[in-house]
C-alpha cells in the first residue's frame, strides 16, 4: 500500500516536471462551497476539492496552561441580538484594524495583542489608545511556547499581567516602541505588497529596546494587564464578557475551506484540517437567521470579508467557543 | 486495519499533547491534493534553483505538515533522487537513475508558503543532506 502510494506521487512528480508551472488555481472547492446550500461564500483558492472529507465534523481543541475561569453574571444584563464594538466604542481605532502576521505561526500573539490594544482603549473610556506590539510578545515570551512555530493563548495573556508588553504598529509603520518585523508579502509583481523576502520560519529575536526614534524607553512603555482570566465555553457567558469588557482571543480548528471564506456564517463544508489557529472576537450577531461570531483574523484585509469573518455561534464549531482566554488592563 | 488503528491512537496523541497550542505544525496525508500541490511545485523550484544537469525527483516521502500562517505553510522532508533525465529534454516520466551512484538518493528539507487568496506561493527553504 505504502509502496503504491509513492509511486503515485512519484509519477505525479514526474509529470509535473514536463510543466513545472503551478497548474492554475482549481475552482472546484470554491465552486463546491458556492453551490451547496451554505450559510457562506468562497472566494478563489489553490487546493481542489477532496470529497472524502465532506461532512468531516469539526475537530475540537482543548485548552493550554490553566488560567482562572471567569464568571460573569449574565442575568443582570440584557444582551442585544446583534453587537459590534465598533459602533459601541467609536473612538477606540484599533477595534478598526486587522494585522499581517506573515508566513510565521504566530497568531497566538495576535489575537492576544488585537485585543489587548482594544480593551486598554475600551478600559480608559477612550482616553488611551495604543497598538499593543504583536512583535514583543511574540519574540520575548519564552513559555508561550515556540514563536513562529506555534504557542499558547493563555501564557501569552499571563505573560501581559507579569511581564508587560510594549506598543508597536503593523509592519514598517514606525508606530510604538516594536513594530512588527516580518512583512507581508505578494507573489505578483503587480500587487501593492514587496514580493517575498528573507523568511525561513525563524521567531524574531527579542530586542528589549525601542525603535530609534521613540521617545519612551522599553521599560517605560510596557503596558501591564492586572488580571488573566479563561471564559466559560457558555454562549451566554462569552457575550457577556464581550460586551462588559470588550475582544477576547480565541482558537479554533482550521480546515481548507477556512481559507477561501468570503462572506457569510463561515461553517465547515469541506477539505482537510490545516491546524488550530487562534483569533480575536469582538462581537456577535444574526444574519438570516444563523447566529454567528464576529471575529477579526490577522491575515490583512485582502483575505475574508476586509479582513473580518463570521463563523457559526453556539454549537462550539471548531472548537470556537472552548478556547476563550482575556484579562483586564492596569 | 492495523494502519487504521494506529492512525487513530497517533491523532489522539496529537489531540491531547497539542492542548490549546495554535500556530503549530500537524502531520499531513501525502496524498492530499493541496499537499501534492505544494510538493510539485517545491520539486520543479528545486530542480530550476539546482545547477545540475538532470532532473531530480522524489523517491521517498519521509514527513509531511502543515502550519496556519497567513495562508499555510507545507513542510516536506523527502528522499530525493537523481533521475536518467536531462532537463533539456521535456520527458512526461523519469524514472530514477539506475545506477546507483549517479542516482545518489538522499534527504531534503523543503517548505512551501503558500497564501491562495493572492496567488503566492514559494520555496522558503530547500535544505539537502
Amino acid at each position: 500500500m505504502k509502496c503504491l502510494i509513492f509511486l503515485c506521487l512519484a509519477s505525479a512528480l514526474a509529470m509535473s516536471w514536463a510543466r513545472p508551472h503551478l497548474r492554475a488555481l482549481s475552482h472546484e472547492m470554491v465552486n463546491y462551497i458556492n453551490k451547496v446550500n451554505s450559510t457562506w461564500k468562497a472566494g478563489h483558492n489553490f487546493g481542489n476539492v477532496d470529497y472524502s472529507y465532506v461532512k468531516q465534523l469539526c475537530g475540537t481543541m482543548l485548552k493550554g496552561p490553566k488560567l482562572p475561569v471567569m464568571v460573569q453574571y449574565a442575568g443582570d444584563i440584557t444582551l442585544p441580538k446583534n453587537f459590534d464594538p465598533r459602533e459601541q466604542w467609536p473612538n477606540c481605532p484599533t477595534l478598526k484594524e486587522i494585522r499581517d502576521q506573515g508566513s510565521c505561526g504566530s497568531c497566538w500573539a495576535f489575537g492576544a495583542a488585537e485585543a489587548i490594544s482594544d480593551r486598554i482603549c475600551i478600559h480608559s473610556n477612550g482616553k488611551m489608545s495604543v497598538e499593543i506590539s504583536s512583535e514583543d510578545l511574540l519574540t520575548c515570551c519564552s513559555e508561550c511556547g515556540m514563536g513562529c512555530n506555534g504557542g499558547y493563548p493563555s501564557a501569552a495573556w499571563e505573560f501581559w499581567t507579569s511581564e508587560g508588553l510594549v506598543t508597536g504598529g503593523l509592519y514598517d509603520s514606525h508606530i510604538g516602541c516594536r513594530p512588527y518585523t516580518i512583512e507581508p508579502c505578494e507573489h505578483h509583481t503587480n500587487g501593492s505588497r514587496p514580493p517575498c523576502t528573507g523568511e525561513g520560519g525563524d521567531t524574531p529575536s527579542c530586542d528589549q529596546k525601542c525603535e530609534p526614534g521613540y521617545g519612551i524607553s522599553y521599560v517605560q512603555d510596557k503596558h501591564y494587564g492586572k488580571e488573566a482570566y479563561q471564559v466559560s465555553s457558555d454562549e451566554k457567558q462569552i457575550m457577556a464578557e464581550l460586551y462588559k469588557n470588550g475582544p477576547v482571543e480565541g482558537a479554533f480548528s482550521v480546515f481548507e475551506d477556512f481559507l477561501s471564506y468570503k462572506s457569510g456564517v463561515y461553517k465547515h463544508i469541506t477539505g482537510a484540517e490545516v491546524g488550530g489557529h487562534a483569533i480575536k472576537i469582538l462581537g456577535w450577531g444574526e444574519e438570516n437567521g444563523t447566529p454567528y461570531w464576529l471575529a477579526a483574523n490577522s491575515w490583512n484585509t485582502d483575505w475574508g470579508d476586509n479582513g473580518y469573518f463570521k463563523i457559526l455561534r453556539g454549537e462550539d464549531h471548531c472548537g470556537i467557543e472552548s478556547g476563550i482566554v482575556a484579562g483586564i488592563p492596569k | 486495519m492495523f494502519l487504521k488503528v494506529l492512525a487513530t491512537l497517533l491523532a489522539v496523541l496529537l489531540a491531547l499533547t497539542s492542548a490549546g497550542f495554535v500556530g503549530g505544525w500537524r502531520d499531513a496525508d501525502a496524498n492530499r491534493k493541496d499537499v501534492q500541490d505544494a510538493l510539485q511545485f517545491a520539486v520543479a523550484q528545486h530542480n530550476k534553483a539546482s545547477n545540475d544537469m538532470f532532473v531530480s525527483q522524489v523517491s521517498r516521502v519521509i514527513k509531511v505538515q502543515t502550519q496556519v500562517v497567513s495562508g499555510i505553510n507545507y513542510s516536506f522532508t523527502v528522499e530525493m533522487v537523481r533521475t536518467a533525465c536531462r532537463k533539456a529534454d521535456v520527458k512526461e516520466v523519469c524514472a530514477a537513475h539506475p545506477d546507483k551512484s549517479i542516482a545518489m538518493p538522499h534527504e531534503c528539507q523543503i517548505k512551501v508558503y503558500n497564501q491562495a487568496w493572492t496567488s503566492t506561493i514559494k520555496v522558503t527553504q530547500n535544505t539537502c543532506q
